[in-house]
């Protein structure tokens, strides 16, 4: 395992691209189809969910998730669960972000083609280690959000401010009810419940200031979506930017999502890695990159078989938020009471 | 002679016809050539000094190694050993052999010629053999007398070295106009005029098996971390190799990262950079022959600044580090945005200038891709060779290389006037690049962010990019990581790193080096402010 830890900056910064990368891709797309002009609501409500939570595991440990399970099984079957869904969510991502990329500025190209850079992107990236990832993330990440948030601010002129109402859009049950079930956009925050022991800073405050960014530009860019009377669910957010007021500034949009899209896949081949490695004890996990690398790779093919469909996330998004969410708190919840001194009969810290 | 013997020797003449033809032999192992073991204790004997001393430097065939026998006082004998040359003749003649030989009275005891008889202000005694070839060789003259076991060595150097010149690839109008030579004592002499101090430690340090090349680390001792003080002396001292010549080659020794596309150690031929290094905190190697001194720590952005950004006010030095910031991304980048633009991303150019590229692009009969490395190339190519010539002719190249390649190849329909823009804004932001070193770099990767932009447009580059800033953050300067000013939880922030402050806002030292002192300056510095 690496000496390298992380900033509090560098983990904030991976932490709001996990969660907000989707922003670039069908999110958007999905809030308003389920919520329709309630989806700022609905937005609300899943971060209200997610700090309550974050509020409640953190005030019971800063330790990591994996340290908590007591049974080495449980362990075994969390971090296998964890790797697993985070393949499979990569996967979909990584499928998502080709196949933009290909309607946006490269029709011609085949996909296999343009999944080329990212796959060397993220394998290098993944390779270079823990100090890579997070230095990639703070160096990117200010300046990819900044830049949204301009190209977002100059689109005002297309804003029809009527769109957002009615306010609750589809109804209570859709905004509230059905509406829970997207916490499942969420599901990166599984990663933070890693991050304890991946950096020195304080674990409360990156989880606290990663979700308060990621809402501020959930609700800035699924705001603005709305605002431009956003219908379809493909290319949310290259919607409002062509909606900007710099012309011809479209494919740069480009450079933006692509980098959003290493720096995400990039992160999430790095854990898929880190958790196997940790979980099963490993000495050093680094030759396990390229084996994920791959699985990672021929998931997303799978999906392109279907890119509309989204078949992973749309049946998914019923439990997905069931790992990072409700099985943490069973553990806090259990833990307590079951392991409350030490084998060294020292009493457990958290 | 017969008819065909004549005709053979005229036409299947071969010089010598094999004979006396020498072919050097490079597959039997050389014949090892016998030195007597210079690390012996030194005879009280006069005969067995003499003899070894000869021995060892292959007397009398070494023509430039003298020995000058004497006699001390008229009754001792006494030779002295040093390289010509090397040492200052009218030092020899007038404090060492003048005293010694034209008093009679004189003693050649120890006492008297260390107290009395050798007029120089730095004699050193020695009883080893190796310590007397070693400063032999460094330019020292050493005095053997017949019935004393000990040898002098005295500092008479004065060799012939360079003048001071202005640096040549950090040239300011604004701060001192004074450059490193090849002599590392006249370098260190010149930081100590820069720093005048006592806490300025000055270690030498002696590299190269073979070499013995002399090597200075200096620190100042209240203000450096000794952590770093430590590595880069261990490092030092494991260096196995026969010959270090230079900065560079020493460089490539002690860095963190051999395969690295970017340099880890800040070279600098400029003494005031040198030292406003070593008061931040950092060390500095300075080795003798190099005009260069290595400096460590350092963070990219070092490699970013020139030294006259500290000189002038700070809105204009930012103002100057800004545009050369854009000058150094258009070095490595334009060129791939310009080929990724043209192959894929067509829309970003307003229809007439696209119109406009079309048709000065038609007759051309390469793609844009060809275009513009025919053109990198050949910029590459003039640049190197004004590099080579002697600098009358430097000026020359650039008018044939200008007008030639460029009119000529667009006049011939070879490659297209943008192409020529293109390559020349991007070699004009290369030279915008502060560090020398650093310019290899971006010269490198911007042929990759050529291919890149070719084959997958914005995305190519944009996995460059990607790439590019991954592999950097890899990277150390002495422990230190390159980007530490990236995200860090310290008090330096990326800009702090990237512009100037104020001159009074500049109060700390850069947390990297973690310094035993952090304030570089009292809060309120201009205390003439306060009332």
């Amino acid at each position: 395992m690496e000496n390298y830890q992380l900033s509090g900056k560098e983990a904030t910064a991976l932490m709001i691209n996990l969660l907000c990368s989707k922003l670039f891709l069908l999110a958007p797309g999905y809030f308003i189809d389920n919520a329709g002009s309630g989806a700022l609501l609905t937005v609300i409500f899943v971060y209200a969910v997610a700090f309550a939570f974050f509020g409640i595991y953190s005030s019971k440990t800063k330790r990591d998730i994996l340290s908590l399970i007591p049974s080495n099984f449980f362990k075994g079957l969390f971090g296998a669960l964890s790797v697993l869904l985070l393949v499979f969510s990569g996967a979909g991502t990584f499928s998502q972000l080709v196949h933009y990329i290909k309607i946006m500025a490269m029709p011609k190209s085949p996909i296999a083609f343009l999944v080329i850079p990212f796959a060397a992107a993220m394998v290098l990236c993944a390779y270079a280690g823990l100090k890579s990832v997070g230095k990639v993330h703070g160096f990117f990440v200010p300046i990819l959000f900044s830049v949204l948030l301009v190209l977002v601010l100059l689109s005002v002129q297309s804003f029809e401010f009527t769109n957002l109402f009615p306010i609750f859009g589809k109804g209570f049950r859709a905004v509230f009810g059905e509406g829970f079930f997207l916490l499942s956009s969420l599901f990166e925050l599984l990663v933070l419940l890693y991050l304890p022991s991946l950096t020195s800073a304080s674990f409360r405050k990156i989880g606290f200031s990663a979700l308060s960014v990621s809402l501020f530009f959930f609700v800035l860019l699924i705001g603005a979506y709305l605002l431009i009377d956003g219908k379809t669910q493909n290319l949310p957010i290259f919607s409002v930017i062509r909606a900007s007021a710099l012309s011809r500034t479209d494919s740069l949009f480009l450079l933006l999502y692509a980098l959003s899209g290493m720096l995400y896949l990039s992160a999430v081949l790095y854990f898929c890695a880190y958790i196997f490695g940790k979980t099963f004890g490993l000495a050093t996990f680094k030759p396990l990159i390229l084996p994920f690398a791959l699985i990672l790779i021929s998931f997303s093919e799978i999906t392109f078989l279907n890119p509309e469909e989204q078949i992973f996330l749309r049946y998914t998004s019923y439990f997905l938020w069931i790992l990072p969410f409700l099985i943490p708190l069973i553990i806090t919840w259990i833990k307590p009471k079951n392991k409350k001194f030490g084998r060294n009969g020292k009493r457990d810290e958290a | 002679m017969k008819t065909t013997n004549l005709l053979k020797k005229i036409f299947l003449f071969s010089p010598n016809d094999g004979q006396n033809t020498y072919t050097f032999n490079t597959h039997t192992a050389p014949e090892k050539i016998s030195i007597p073991d210079p690390n012996q204790k030194i005879s009280t004997q006069y005969e067995e000094n003499l003899k070894l001393v000869s021995e060892v430097y292959s007397l009398p065939e070494n023509s430039d190694i003298k020995i000058r026998e004497f006699l001390i006082g008229q009754h001792t004998r006494a030779f002295l050993l040093f390289v010509e040359g090397l040492v200052k003749d009218d030092s020899v003649n007038t404090n060492i052999l003048g005293p010694l030989m034209l008093l009679p009275q004189s003693s050649s005891t120890y006492q008297a010629l260390h107290d009395t008889l050798l007029l120089n202000s730095q004699i050193s005694d020695t009883t080893s053999f190796r310590t007397v070839f070693d400063d032999v060789n460094m330019g020292n003259c050493v005095l053997f007398t017949d019935g004393l076991d000990t040898a002098f060595s005295i500092d008479v150097k004065g060799w012939e070295r360079r003048g001071l010149d202005a640096p040549v690839t950090e040239q300011v109008i604004y701060g001192p106009h004074e450059g490193f030579n090849e002599n590392f004592k006249v370098n260190t002499a010149l930081i100590r005029k820069n720093i005048r101090n006592e806490n300025l430690v000055c270690e030498t340090i002696c590299l190269g098996k073979e070499s013995k090349t002399p090597c200075a680390l200096l620190y100042i001792k209240n203000i450096t971390n000794p952590d770093l003080i430590q590595e880069i002396k261990h490092r030092l001292d494991h260096i196995d190799a026969d010959y270090i010549y230079e900065a560079g080659e020493l460089e490539q020794f002690i860095e963190d990262s051999s395969f690295a596309l970017s340099p880890q150690f800040l070279t600098t031929e400029r003494p005031d950079t040198t030292a406003s290094a070593l008061i931040e905190g950092k060390i500095a190697l300075i080795l003798h022959g190099s005009p260069f001194a290595l400096i460590a720590p350092v963070s990219f952005s070092d490699f970013l600044t020139t030294p006259e950004d500290k000189y002038v006010r700070f809105p204009f030095a930012n103002l100057m580090k800004l545009i050369r910031l854009i000058g150094i991304v258009s070095s490595f980048l334009l060129s791939g945005l310009y080929i990724a633009i043209v192959n894929f991303h067509h829309e970003m150019i307003p229809a007439d200038l696209l119109f406009a590229i079309e048709a000065t692009r038609e007759a051309v009969p390469f793609t844009a891709l060809m275009e513009l490395l025919l053109m990198e190339v050949s910029f590459d190519i003039i640049r190197e060779a004004s590099l080579r010539v002697p600098s009358p002719i430097g000026s020359t190249v650039g008018i044939i290389g200008g007008l030639i390649i460029g009119q000529a190849a667009v006049s011939a329909n070879l490659v297209s006037p943008i192409a020529i823009i293109i390559v020349a804004l991007t070699g004009i932001g290369s030279f915008a690049t502060p560090n020398y070193a650093l310019n290899f770099t971006f010269r490198f990767t911007r042929y990759l962010y050529i291919f890149l932009g070719a084959i997958w447009g914005f995305l190519g580059i944009a996995a460059g990019i990607f790439m590019h800033a991954a592999v950097l953050s890899m990277l150390n300067s002495l422990g230190v990581s390159l980007f530490t000013a990236l995200a860090n939880d310290n008090r330096d922030t990326v800009l702090s790193y990237l512009f100037q402050k104020p001159i009074w806002k500049r109060e700390l030292r850069h947390s990297y080096v973690n310094a035993q002192k952090t304030k570089l300056q009292a809060k309120i510095s201009r205390k003439w402010v306060e009332k």
